[in-house]
Parts: structure tokens; sequence; C-alpha cells
């Protein structure tokens, strides 16, 4: 095996299908991420935006096809595993760590890489460490403060570090998440609807965090309804409908396509 | 700070001790030894936010391993508390394989009838005396001495200390704040890549191992167990000590051992007195409304409030 080509695709999802029951949630769906770009998925409600985000993420198998990074096989891995192979994602309804603080929600994202690994086992990596309070345990808990701070300084939302994530507002909880979520250095970075539910400075930080990643090399798959913004930050674009694939494309092709057109109006219709 | 705490607790019990009539001494022990349990059940419960209904029966595997090994073998019970904790332990990961993979009512009914085979497999099993137990269990020595009711409670107390400074590390390091993810979001936690079966798992087994220890004590304490020492009803007596003291506390399990066993006894005290013709029952069925009540005025717990109080 020779050199890499560069523009080498990160995620390839092929042919995956999804169905329950009788319903076909997503139906042959193919493409490919690449390192350093932003991947909108557009489609109406329903589209199967979600379910697609699920099958990635490993948080459901799927009834057939399979989803790899660089080639390895993520279909069939747990959800952990595929976040530790590189893939992270958020959620519709941002996930809180009620009972820790903005920080500690940062802290537990990177202990996740340092916890990762097989030797020693897991009791003599973990347990043991934290309870006997070792001096190394002590001093690698300082650094991952300390590396949180500088990724909640990164992320615009340093002075929420002590708060109590019970106390955040909507908003400011998608930017925990988010901010979580690039705490793992995640190769491939999955956002439903990272925007819905923000207000103007709150979208502007979260481009411009979505921008960083794109400048540091992850390839982000973004599902957003604000069609606008969606297009504005998208390299390329997927369309959704019903479960299909029927568009795919940079931007403006994707907006001007009729067929595309037709999927949304229809939705509206509908 | 939980360490120095519990080294305060242990010096006040080796103090009092020594004016405590052993009636009392005992009963130190007893709250002691269920401290020790409720501890390694808040961080299962508390912290890492399951449920188990079958922690008598790594009271009792820890019990019987010690005392079998004592009676049958002769093995000092020194080894026998390490033994007892060990085999716990195995038992727990065993079990975890079956019982992590449920969530919330499944994961209490797993664990409950898990804990009624445990309890089931004591009764048939004659080697370790069957439904008669096993007597004579030798005691605790250092020495040419042999332990009375004091030694033991300060022995039970020295574990409580141990365990909770353990514990205290654990909740404040990343595991610690890794289970809190997940009680609050497990997928959301996942998705960052924290592995929680795997994280669940080492917290059942250190549960276990805390319910060992304990129960290895006891053993030697009591000279004397059967199954019925450890039977379902004492299970649901520690998830009550953990709510009841406050589950995402460590010192709530101290207080919710010593809260429930204390009043069992002043209502056995009290009870016959106000109502002469009350009998036994009686006692449960107040000890059972005054924890439904406590339940309702303090659902987070006594620590909850404690909490509260001091932030005000």
């Amino acid at each position: 095996m020779t050199a890499i080509p560069v523009a080498t695709a990160t995620l390839e999802v092929r042919s995956v299908t999804m169905r329950f029951g009788g319903v076909l949630a997503v139906d042959d769906v193919s493409f490919s991420a690449r390192t350093g770009e932003v991947l909108g998925v557009m489609g109406p409600n329903g589209a199967g935006k979600t379910t697609l985000f699920n099958v990635i993420s490993g948080v459901q198998r799927p009834t057939s096809g399979d989803v790899s990074l660089r080639g390895v096989r993520l279909t069939g891995r747990s959800v952990e595993d595929v976040a530790s192979c590189g893939v992270t994602r958020t959620f519709q309804t941002p996930v809180m760590f009620w009972g820790l603080t903005v920080r500690e929600s940062v802290e537990v994202a990177l202990a996740a890489r340092e916890f990762g690994g097989t030797y020693p086992p897991a009791p003599l990596r973990e347990l043991a460490p934290c309870g006997l309070g070792s001096p190394g345990r002590r001093h690698a808990q300082a650094a991952l403060r300390e590396r949180a701070d500088v990724l909640l300084a990164g992320a615009g939302i340093a002075a929420m570090a002590d708060r109590a994530t019970e106390s955040l507002a909507f908003g400011e909880e998608r930017l925990l998440e988010l901010a979580r979520a690039l705490a793992v250095e995640p190769t491939v970075l999955l956002l439903d609807e990272p925007l819905s539910g923000l207000n103007p400075d709150e979208v502007d930080a979260v481009i411009a965090s979505i921008r960083a990643a794109r400048t540091d090399g992850v390839a982000v798959l973004l599902v957003e309804h604000a069609v606008g913004e969606l297009l504005s930050v998208a390299d390329r674009v997927v369309v959704l409908d019903h479960g299909r694939m029927i568009a795919e494309g940079l931007p403006a092709q994707v907006a001007a396509d009729p067929v595309v057109i037709d999927a949304y109006i229809g939705d509206e219709l509908e | 700070m939980y360490g120095r705490t519990g080294l305060v607790l242990l010096v006040v019990v080796a103090a009092i001790v020594w004016i405590l009539p052993s009636y009392y001494t005992g009963l130190l022990t007893l709250i002691g030894l269920y401290a020790l349990v409720t501890i390694g059940l808040n961080l299962f419960m508390g912290y890492a936010g399951q449920v188990s209904l079958g922690q008598a029966a790594f009271f009792g595997v820890g019990a019987y391993t010690s005392a079998t090994f004592a009676v049958k073998a002769n093995i000092t019970p020194w080894l026998g508390m390490v033994l007892g904790a060990i085999v716990a332990a195995l038992v727990a990961y065993a079990l975890s394989f079956v019982a992590l993979r449920l969530r919330e009512n499944l994961l209490a009914l797993a664990t409950l009838a898990l804990g009624i085979v445990i309890n089931v497999v004591f009764n048939q099993w004659d080697f370790i005396g069957g439904t008669s137990g096993l007597k004579d269990i030798p005691g605790f020595t250092i020495g040419s001495f042999t332990f009375d009711q004091r030694a033991y409670a300060i022995l039970a107390w020295a574990l409580v200390a141990v365990g909770i400074w353990f514990a205290g590390n654990l909740v404040r390091s990343s595991f610690g704040r890794s289970l809190i993810a997940i009680s609050a979001g497990e997928l959301g936690a996942q998705a960052l890549g924290v592995h929680s079966e795997r994280l669940k798992r080492q917290t059942f087994v250190l549960s276990a191992v805390y319910a060992g220890a304990a129960g290895a004590i006891y053993a030697s304490q009591a000279s004397y167990i059967d199954p019925t020492s450890f039977s379902f009803l004492l299970s649901v007596n520690f998830v009550l000590m953990s709510v009841i003291g406050g589950l995402r506390s460590l010192w709530g399990a101290v207080i919710g051992a010593t809260v429930v066993v204390a009043l069992g006894q002043i209502l056995q005290n009290v009870v016959p007195v106000v109502l002469p013709s009350a009998r036994g029952d009686f006692q449960s069925f107040f000890l059972g409304v005054i924890l439904i009540a406590m339940l309702i005025l303090l659902p987070r717990g006594i620590t909850s409030r404690l909490s509260e109080a001091r932030r005000a």
C-alpha cells in the first residue's frame, strides 16, 4: 500500500436500509463524508435523518448495509465503541449530565478517552487509581480540569464552567453538548439539529464551532431544519425524502434541484 | 475530607464503646456493618443510577465464605474477610452479565430474583449447614486476644472509615463523575465513549466487596448464621437505608443505617410501653409508617435537607 489519497473518504455509508415493521425509515442510502468537510443532511420531517444518525452512531443496527470509518467497520459495534473509533454525536434534545457542573461534564468526555484501552484490566486502570486517589490520578485529574477550561474558553462558554448543568437554559445546553462532543476530538461529528431553539448569538457561536472543527479536519455531518444556515455552512449536501436519498451535491446545486424543491413543497402541502 | 471525617468517627466509636453497655456496642457494630453495605449500594444506586434489591445476598456470601473457611478449615477470619469479599465480588461479576443488561424495574426484579436464588443455595447446600446454618463460628483474634463486642465495633467502624475514604475518592474522580453522567443520560455518555457497562460492572462488583467484607465480620461477631439472616427483607432494608440517608451521599449511607437500626430499637422499647397489648407485628407496622413518612417528607434523603440547611 502506498500513500493514501488526500481526499480519501473518512466515513463510508454503504447501502444502509433500516426497516421498522413495514416502514422503510432509511432505504438503501449510500454516501461518504471526507475529513475537513461539513456534509449537510437535508430532508423534510420523517425523511430518515435521525434514523440515519442512529445507525451511524451505533444506537440502531441497520436492517442491511454497513457503515465504516477509514475502512474499519462500525456496524455491529456498541455506541461507546463507535465513539472510541472516533464518531461522536449530539442529540435533537440535548442530553445533560445532571448532578455535574459544566466543567465536570466536559471532564467526563475527556476522561472517556483516557479510560480507553485494554491493559491493564479495567479495575486496575480505572477503579483502583480513582478510589485510592493516587498521586498519578490526582495529577491526571488536574490535567483534565485544565484541558476542560481550555475547551470551554474555546467554545465561548468559560463563564458557565462552575454552573450546575440543571441551571442551564436550552441554548446553553446545546453549546455545552457541542463542547463536550468536541472534547473527545472526534474524526466524525454528527450534529442533530444543533441550531434549533438557539438565539442569534448562540447560532453564531455554534456555526463558528462547526467551522473551527472543519478546519481541524473533522468530518461534520449536519442535520438541520434551518435550511438557509445549513446551505451556508455546508460544503456538500445530501437530501433524503421518505428514507431515500434523492439528491447529493453542492449546496447551490441542491437548492436549485427541482426534485428537492418538490420534496419540500410536497411535504408542506401535506 | 471523607477520609478525615471517617477517621474522626472511628475515634469517637473507639472512645464511646468503653462507656456503652455491651448490648449497644453490639448495635453499633451492626450499624457500622450495615453502613458499609449501604456505602457500596449508594455508589451503585445513587451515583451510577442503578438499583439492586439483592445486596443481602452478597452480605450473606461474605458471611458464609468466611464462616465456612473458619469452621471447616480453621482459617482465620482475617483471611476469611478477604476471601468473603473476593467470593462476593466473583459472584457479583458473574451475575453482572445477566443483571446489567437490564434497566430500572427489570434490573430491580433481576437482582431481587438473584438474591432469592442465592438464599436458596444457602438453604439447600448441606456443606454450609443448609437450613440449620453454621454455628460456633470462630471469632477474630489478635495473638491471644479474642475479639469482644468493643473490638468488633472498632473493626466495623475502621472498615467504614476505609470504605468511605475509598468511595469518597471515587465519587470525586473521573470514575464517579462518569457514573453520574451515566445515571443522568446513559446514551449521551456512551456517545462520548464512556463505557457505561464496564463502569457499572466495576461499581456493582465493588458494592459486593463492601457487602462481602461486612458479612464476614457479621458472621464472626454473631458466631451463628443461617439463611434467614440474609433474606430478601434485609435487601429491602439496605435499599431503605440508602434512600432514607440520601442516595447520592456517602454520609447518607451512615445516617441511613443508623436511623433504620435505631428506629427499630426505639420501637421495640416504646411500643410495648405505649400499647401493652401490641404484639411484635406492631413494631414493624410503626416502622413502616415512619419510614413511609420520611420518604414522603424527605424524598431525597436526610442528607439532602442537611446540605440545604448548610447552604442557607
